[in-house]
């Protein structure tokens, strides 16, 4: 059974991953829940709330207005709450009881706008997936709300915005230090960083980029959306030891091109041959966690050692995220029948319970699963 | 120092001064912030506090987030088990058995047997009208030798009905079994433990052992609960479940609250003192224990507490001047106190104060006391105020009507000027909205009760006045006094 979890925390949800992403922008995120996401989110899924103001609040919903569908409360609520704040935008987020109950988000979005003027819309979540997907879902509403298809000027530089760039996946200054030193290093000339340490007017200059990089999935389906609007290409890999410089090459091949691609796939492959590559099918070498995450370093692993690593993605993962030989877990007990006794585990320590002692095991925390325990 | 993402807020919603305000909610409040500052337990926190228990969550991802990783920052993953449901169960009807064969997969899963398992279900299980009696009476079936505590995640349901945390404490007491009355009387309810407080005193006047929670190291010896003479609950959240363990057990309860007015503890310290001697006589004659004092004393689970109270003394004809003139319990105690208080009013001197209710029950009346005493408290941080401070309210408002009422969940606390670091705050609410490192980090009124608890917290204010804490390292932590394993960036 794939729903039980005798040991292992579950991800982030789905909520956290809306504010995270949304929570530098300026704008005002309600979360329509009687209590309790704000808490998690600000807790355990956060590390800017104590040090940064962002308008994240909870509706305080009640079994009687969930009942009753008094949608007029919140309504007016947020406009309340939104004439005195003045948020550049407002995002609404959905939790269980809303989603079982059909509440209309969109209906609401439109009334709040028309209430109190401030663009105002819905992010999908419902708190049954994990961040990956309510990151995602934020990102791409901000390309549909708040962007506008901007002239591209042509420079000498590659102009790129970083995609999925949360404290979730990148909880410390450094680690969003070694993404924006990337394009440095390469000579791109970042336009927006989506979304940590950022501010909404680098955002919405995001369609003057020539390339997107994806660097976690949560900005994978923004990624995708600017393609369609905008025509920005994108290269979906995370910058990270000896895979930087195919990513990097990678970028390049893509401005020249126009033609998407996700980089780590072939990356250190040492078989091109998909229909031939046995000896990285038995290979139990992983590399766990997150899709871009787990497939950037099984890449730099195999470019570096010259031997296989296959990613084991235990987070939601979209079409095109991995390769055929890579593993995708859903709950402990799958992840544990992979793991528990290969030869090497990179990952967070969470899933070293689950391993035998005989592994060789990389600790590596994931913010978004370990939360602070290992900060 | 948070950084500002727009212009400075005056705070116009979220305070008020308590001669302009209404009672008991002095703030409209509809959208709500959650200011960082995590120190009071929930509920996986004090459902760990039962020896050898398990808890198994049933709910979606993000809602057991929380709850999991607090246990996880607990040290305490290895009782902490989940079941994570999917959309598709909300539209197949099969949460019943999705909850059962989730709960029986993480039992056959586990190394050793638990003794008892605290299940909680969620918000869902209610709108989708999951049939729980079919959930629990099946897995009893299937688990016989397993305790299954009937537990919930609701908050949903907690401005209409009890809150996750009442319903919490009182399940915990529900599997009591009534056992041969010993002389013990029991402190429950409570998440802090009671420090040395006029209740021990008393009990060891009649030769009774006070027993809590906190020092139970089994399980066996937690059923042990069943031999009360008497149980006593403290705090205000416990009053719902204590109550109901002393009913069902036809024994004696009190509710002895966090009183601050030398009035009120004195009533309880005499009554006390008359329901131990009336217990005490049955006990010592071997007679059962006089059930009329069961009826009497659980009327004061009613809202009106000092009221039935006062009715109860009138009832024992207990002539209270002739009590406390005789008392050297309470006589001592009240000396001992203005001792205290005058000399720490010469350390604090005119220092701004702060109180929040996290920090006591009983803001408002820790605010009485003090401003009585000469302190100078300026502000109360509270959302609402609790019926049992009716009379506290309505005296500073007719006494101190320039002191500010400040809402702590209102949006407005998000963005309004923090930087008071002269404040001496007591609560860690306090602390965080004042930005001040001279705090007294207390929840729960930290089981200082009666006279020596004022004591106490006299004695707490100087020590934060004397030293610097580090204010954002504590409060984001979760639950004050217990295991913290996390680091806070």
């Amino acid at each position: 059974m794939n729903r039980a979890y005798k040991v292992l925390p579950v991800f982030a949800g789905d909520v956290s991953g809306a504010c995270s992403a949304l929570y530098e922008l300026g704008g005002m995120v309600v979360l329509h829940d009687p209590s309790g996401c704000n808490s998690t989110y600000n807790t355990h899924d956060e590390v800017r709330w104590n040090k940064m103001e962002s308008l994240i609040f909870i509706s305080g919903l009640t079994d009687m207005d969930a009942i009753t569908g008094n949608d007029e409360k919140l309504i007016n609520d947020i406009v309340k709450a939104a004439d005195e704040l003045k948020p550049k935008f407002i995002a609404l987020a959905n939790s269980p009881i809303p989603y079982v109950n059909g509440t209309d988000f969109e209906y609401i979005a439109r009334e709040v706008t028309k209430r109190c003027n401030i663009k105002t819309f819905a992010v999908f979540t419902n708190a049954f997936h994990d961040y990956t997907r309510g990151a995602g879902n934020a990102y791409l509403a901000v390309v549909n709300n708040l962007l506008e298809k901007k002239d591209r000027v042509k420079s000498e530089k590659i102009k790129v915005n970083l995609l999925g760039v949360t404290p979730l996946d990148f909880p410390r200054e450094s680690d969003v230090k070694e993404l924006t030193d990337f394009c440095k290093d390469n000579d791109f000339d970042l336009v927006a960083n989506w979304s940590y340490f950022t501010s909404l007017e680098d955002i919405l200059n995001s369609p003057k980029a020539d390339v997107n990089i994806v660097v976690s999935s949560t900005g994978y389906l923004a990624a995708k959306r600017m393609e369609e609007l905008f025509d920005i290409p994108y290269v979906v890999g995370m910058p990270t030891g000896e895979f930087k410089k195919a990513l990097a090459d990678d970028v390049k091949e893509v401005y020249e091109s126009g033609e998407s691609m996700v980089s780590y796939l072939n990356a250190g492959c040492t078989n091109s041959d998909e229909n031939d590559n046995s000896a990285e099918i038995q290979s139990k070498r992983f590399i766990i966690g997150e899709s871009v995450m787990a497939g950037s370093v099984a890449a730099a692993k195999r470019i570096s050692e010259g031997k296989e690593y296959r990613a084991v993605i235990t987070t939601e993962i979209y079409d095109g995220l991995k390769r055929d030989i890579d593993i995708l877990c859903v709950g402990e007990e799958e992840v544990e029948n992979v793991i528990k006794d290969c030869e090497y585990a990179w990952g967070d320590p969470m899933y070293k319970h689950l391993c035998s002692d005989s592994v060789a095991f990389e600790e590596v925390p994931h913010f978004a699963l370990s939360g602070r325990v290992y900060m | 120092m948070l950084k500002r993402i727009g212009e400075e807020i005056k705070p116009q919603f979220s305070e008020v001064k308590i001669k302009n305000s209404i009672y008991p909610k002095p703030f409209d409040i509809g959208l709500e912030f959650n200011a960082p500052v995590h120190g009071t337990w929930n509920i996986v926190h004090i459902g760990f506090m039962m020896p050898e228990a398990h808890q198994v969550y049933v709910c979606a991802d993000n809602c057991m987030r929380g709850v999991v990783m607090t246990a996880a920052e607990m040290n305490e993953l290895d009782r902490f088990h989940s079941v994570t449901l999917f959309e598709k169960d909300l539209l197949n009807g099969s949460l019943e058995n999705e909850t059962i064969e989730g709960v029986s997969d993480v039992i056959n899963k586990l190394d050793e047997r638990p003794k008892i398992i605290e299940l909680f279900t969620v918000c869902l299980h209610h709108f989708l009208g999951c049939d729980l009696d079919y959930v629990y009476a099946t897995l009893e079936k299937r688990f016989p030798d397993i305790i299954f505590v009937r537990c919930f995640m609701d908050p949903i349901l907690q401005r209409t009905s009890y809150t996750p945390e009442q319903k919490l404490r009182k399940a915990m007491l529900e599997f009591i079994k009534p056992l041969d009355v010993k002389k013990n009387i029991y402190l429950l309810g409570s998440d802090v433990k009671i420090r040395d407080c006029y209740i021990f005193d008393i009990a060891s006047k009649y030769g009774y052992s006070v027993k809590q929670i906190h020092d139970m190291k089994t399980f066996d010896e937690y059923m042990e609960i069943g031999d009360g003479a008497l149980y006593i609950a403290n705090y205000p959240t416990g009053l719902y479940g204590v109550s109901e363990l002393a009913n069902r057990l036809n024994r004696p309860f009190l509710y002895l609250p966090y009183e601050t007015t030398e009035e009120k503890i004195n009533e309880d310290i005499i009554l006390l003192d008359y329901v131990l001697s009336e217990i005490n006589e049955n006990i010592d004659h071997g007679c059962k224990i006089d059930i009329s004092i069961v009826d009497k004393n659980n009327e004061l689970v009613d809202d009106n507490v000092s009221i039935n109270k006062e009715v109860l003394l009138d009832e024992y004809n207990v002539d209270i001047v002739d009590y406390i003139d005789k008392s050297d319990l309470i006589t001592d105690d009240i000396v001992k106190l203005e001792d205290k208080i005058a000399e720490v009013k010469s350390i604090i001197s005119d220092t701004e104060i702060s109180v929040d209710y996290t920090a006591h029950p009983r803001p408002l009346g820790i605010a009485r006391f003090l401003l009585d005493n000469g302190f100078n408290v300026k502000n109360v941080y509270l959302d609402a105020i609790s019926p049992e401070e009716e009379e506290n309210y309505y005296y500073l408002k007719e006494q101190y009507g320039e002191l500010m009422l400040k809402a702590t969940i209102h949006p407005e606390g998000r963005v309004i000027e923090r930087d008071n670091r002269r404040v001496l705050a007591i609560g860690q609410k306090a602390a965080w909205f004042n930005n001040t490192t001279h705090f007294v980090n207390v929840i729960e009124g930290d089981g200082c009760i009666g006279y020596k608890g004022l004591m106490n917290l006299l004695d707490m204010m100087v020590e934060a006045l004397g030293e610097e804490k580090d204010l954002d390292d504590i409060v984001p932590r979760k639950a004050v006094g217990l295991c913290s394993n996390c680091g806070i960036l």
